[in-house]
């Protein structure tokens, strides 16, 4: 009796286990796109194509700077779509 | 208790007394009601009645959105024109097999997401936040992030490249163009999903599953026997909205592929919107529209009527 209660505890341990492994490996695939999103958005397209094989891609690292947000400033003209356009 | 019992009776009968005394009343605040009914019932008419009317007459002419020429009465020319159109086959084609696909795929999906985080462990909201990160996320954004991640030398190919599988261009490749667009669409939507199909298995009470302990049920079988059919609402709930919105695709479409390649991922809606806007032939992309609210009326029949055979059976 006490053997089965032990193994049937062992069985929902590794259950709980697969349960974990799972829960993280969908949150990679719903969160990785957004964090490489984010992270890109502060590197030049150079270092992003760069990254792009390794872990690299996910990390903050290397030549990081706010030039793309700028770069929207630029060519996005929000000045002129709130004052008037004709 | 017994006080408000003993009130009760004569304060419905004083409810009637005013109700009735009130009647002539209400004939003269009619026209007050009128007009608070107004706001929303013009809004209604006018963004929603006719559009549908006008709909209805422009799919019969040939009007064009900007044109010194009124439009004529052609019959069923649309028609014809549309059902020989080999674009508007594919569409359709596009259309059902992106809704067979995402609707299993995606419900079922989301159903597993919400199985995995309805446990109360530790860090249960923060793999929910996660899950649902994508559905606050614009379909435009996550377009773009998809079209870059989806190039020929983007990062799921790069990922894909580390275990020895060379990619294909997903988006220039008539054969994978809408498997990729599947992939994204239920990737975005899943999270959602994942909400209501939570919100029904935290309805199912505790006892039941408690009950089926006992009775020394394994864990598949308590999910058979008790998550399952206790969701039943839910399921239809899902069922409806995801095929609605599956037959609506467009965003995806516009952004990503623009129908594109090979017509591979046009679909009915995004030729209405080509047809109707960048083309400016009002009248066909009515009848399109026609055709397709055809579709989504029999489809969604047949759903009420696969959903509802089930309730006299209880």
């Amino acid at each position: 009796m006490s053997n089965s209660t032990a193994t049937m505890a062992s069985q929902r341990r590794t259950a709980s286990w697969t349960v974990t492994g799972l829960r993280l490996l969908l949150a990679l695939i719903f969160g990785l796109p957004l964090v490489f999103m984010i992270v890109a958005s502060f590197k030049p397209d150079t270092q992003i194509f760069g990254d792009l094989g390794s872990i690299n891609a996910f990390l903050p690292v290397g030549d990081l700077s706010l030039d793309n947000y700028l770069g929207v400033f630029d060519r996005v003209p929000f000045g002129s779509s709130c004052s008037t356009r004709s | 208790m017994t006080v408000s019992t003993a009130t009760k009776p004569p304060a419905e009968q004083q409810q009637q007394t005013i109700v009735r005394k009130g009647n002539p009343t209400t004939r003269k605040t009619a026209p007050v009601a009128l007009s608070m009914l107004a706001p929303a019932g013009i809004l209604m008419i006018v963004f929603l009645i006719i559009p549908i009317i006008l709909t209805l007459s422009l799919a019969f002419t040939n009007a064009r959105l900007i044109s010194p020429v009124p439009a004529r009465f052609i019959g069923l020319d649309n028609f014809t024109r549309l059902f020989e159109s080999s674009t508007f086959w594919y569409s359709l084609l596009n259309t059902l097999i992106f809704a067979v696909v995402i609707v299993p795929l995606q419900s079922g999906l989301a159903l597993i997401l919400a199985l995995l985080v309805n446990a109360k462990v530790r860090g249960t909201n923060f793999f929910r936040t996660v899950y649902f990160l994508p559905v606050v996320t614009s379909m435009v954004v996550v377009s773009m992030l998809f079209m870059f991640m989806y190039q020929q030398d983007g990062l799921i190919n790069a990922l894909l490249a580390k275990v020895g599988i060379t990619g294909p261009d997903w988006l220039g490749d008539p054969n994978t163009a809408l498997i990729a667009l599947i992939v994204m669409s239920a990737w975005q939507g899943m999270g959602l999903h994942m909400v209501i199909w939570l919100s029904g298995l935290q309805t199912i009470p505790e006892e039941l599953y408690e009950a089926a302990q006992i009775d020394g049920t394994t864990r598949w079988q308590q999910f058979v026997n008790v998550t399952w059919p206790c969701l039943e609402q839910t399921r239809t709930f899902i069922l409806i909205t995801i095929t609605i919105a599956a037959f609506a695709v467009f965003t995806q479409v516009n952004v990503m592929t623009q129908g594109g390649p090979l017509d591979a991922t046009s679909t009915v809606v995004f030729l209405a919107v080509r047809a109707g806007f960048d083309q400016q032939q009002t009248g066909y992309a009515s009848a399109i529209s026609l055709v397709f609210f055809a579709l989504v009326l029999a489809v969604s029949l047949v759903q009420r009527h696969l959903t509802r055979d089930k309730d006299p059976q209880r």
